[in-house]
């Protein structure tokens, strides 16, 4: 119970945090609509299927690695001593995950928003593609987290969070930009199941793995 | 000819594995004498701190 | 050398090997559409592969003893595990290219296993990057070992389950597993295969043990010059 407890509050002290230092949110929220923009000049707002299912994912893995990175980046030396004493590195990564995986979904819901007014919605089978976006963002979450707790007790933070990160969140990717396709084209929940299982597999192992590996970073 | 060829390609691959496996016996022995060296290097160093 | 006990499966590996070689260039073999002569490609580049994925585990070991024990030298070793995983990897990626050059036409192909080759070898040389970005030996060695865990476990996963998943791929021995069918193991290609998995097996922890002794060594050198 008592772990509970604690993740609760840690998660509202992350949400309070952020809503505080909006600027850091708002960048992440700047960096996803120029991408789409940017997307939308070079491409001239024409673009076939695959190409839209591709250029989706690729923002949304860009735009996702720049939030995650932040949320272990910017906390300083004397609060990480503060949890330290606090609570139980298992909880601290929990709560890391799960704030990162509502915030990715927010932003991919965000970024899907803006992504079709600007290059159009091709999606079929939108019911199944929202819940890709939901599996897949949960997923990232639980992966990046871990690298971005490795890259930020290391130089060169924020590239090697790419270097570390991308490699690793390679696979789920491609299962994720496989489904995405096909629910792009239209297709039935059967059709998706094992895609969605091998999913929430590399979700659940990211995550447990996670929850064993964090305490070895943590004492620092 | 193609007999011949194949047998040519055989002999060069074996040369060249030989070689790797024998430039490996190399280093290792050196190795080992660096190895034995600081041992001894060690074994001088621990005396000192001793005295 | 010395002492002929402590050396002997060097030897063996060696002579596996060049039975191997010769063997493999030599000996007849079954002949199956596209794949004709090339398909002697399996005695190198799929043994070289299964070297790699063995000593890739080895360096997870590893790294998890360091993470348990927290002794250097196991550290130490998870690296050299990794460096000749990294070599393995990369000689099999060039034969497998070379291979898909007869066989396919082309050097490179969209295919998941192919892909996998090449994201192990990119999540490998993150490990080297990583280990280069922190200076204090004890916190690289830890993070590196907590990486290696990740890494491992993703990377096996991603290349033994996706491509099962996947629909469609031209690379060899799709039924299930990844590396062999049963037009592979015809019984004239076993008499070389299964010595080609000991040789390479052996010849990645020969070359695993060298580059371990010599780091090792390099590492004690800066000890005492650092102590002096």
């Amino acid at each position: 119970m008592k772990a509970i407890v604690e993740l609760n509050a840690l998660l509202r002290k992350e949400l309070l945090l952020e809503w505080r230092r909006q600027s850091a949110l708002g960048g992440v929220i700047l960096y996803l609509f120029s991408m789409v923009f940017l997307a939308y000049l070079a491409f001239d707002g024409r673009i076939n299927t695959e190409t839209w299912n591709a250029l989706f994912w690729l923002i949304l893995l860009f735009s996702a690695m720049n939030a995650i990175m932040k949320a272990f980046i910017q906390e300083n030396e004397r609060r990480h001593i503060y949890y330290y004493t606090m609570v139980s590195p298992t909880t601290f990564i929990n709560a890391k995950i799960i704030y990162n995986a509502v915030l990715l979904v927010c932003l991919a819901l965000l970024g899907f928003a803006v992504f079709s007014s600007f290059m159009g919605n091709p999606v079929q089978s939108l019911s199944l593609f929202l819940i890709n976006l939901l599996l897949g963002m949960v997923g990232f979450a639980s992966v990046l987290c871990l690298v971005s707790a490795i890259a930020s007790r290391a130089r060169n933070n924020f590239t090697l969070m790419a270097v570390l990160g991308f490699p690793l969140i390679l696979p789920l990717l491609l299962v994720l930009i496989r489904v995405s396709g096909q629910t792009i084209y239209g297709t039935s929940f059967s059709a998706v199941t094992p895609g969605f299982v091998t999913i929430l597999l590399l979700t659940a192992i990211a995550i447990t793995l996670s929850n064993v590996l964090f305490p070895y970073i943590w004492k620092d | 000819m193609a007999g011949e060829k194949i047998m040519v390609v055989v002999l060069l691959v074996l040369v060249i594995f030989l070689g790797i496996a024998v430039f490996l016996f190399y280093v290792e022995r050196r190795l080992s004498v660096s190895e034995k060296k600081l041992k001894q290097l060690e074994a001088k160093q621990k005396k000192q701190e001793k005295k | 050398m010395q002492n002929f006990r402590n050396n002997w499966w060097k030897i063996a590996g060696i002579l596996l090997l060049v039975w191997v070689i010769a063997g493999g260039l030599l000996f007849d073999v079954p002949q199956l559409p596209v794949l004709h002569e090339t398909i002697r490609n399996i005695y190198y580049h799929v043994g070289m592969w299964f070297g790699m994925i063995f000593i890739l585990f080895a360096g997870l070991v590893f790294s998890i003893r360091y993470l348990l024990w927290n002794d250097p030298a196991d550290d130490v070793k998870a690296y050299a595990a990794v460096l000749v995983g990294l070599l393995f990897g990369a000689l099999g990626l060039l034969t497998g290219m070379i291979w898909a050059k007869f066989t396919w036409g082309s050097f490179w192909v969209n295919d998941p296993k192919l892909n996998g080759a090449v994201v192990g070898v990119l999540t490998y040389l993150a490990y080297v990057v990583l280990r280069g970005s922190v200076d204090d030996r004890d916190k690289k060695a830890r993070l590196a070992a907590v990486y290696n865990v990740f890494a491992f476990v993703l990377f096996f996963i991603f290349i033994m389950i996706i491509p099962r998943l996947a629909s469609a791929s031209i690379h060899p021995g799709l039924d299930g597993n990844p590396a062999l069918s049963t037009g592979d193991l015809a019984p004239e290609m076993r008499k070389v295969f299964f010595p080609a998995i000991a040789g390479w097996f052996i010849m990645a922890y020969w070359l695993f043990t060298v580059l371990y002794r010599t780091m090792r060594i390099n590492l004690k050198i800066e000890e005492i010059t650092e102590n002096s």
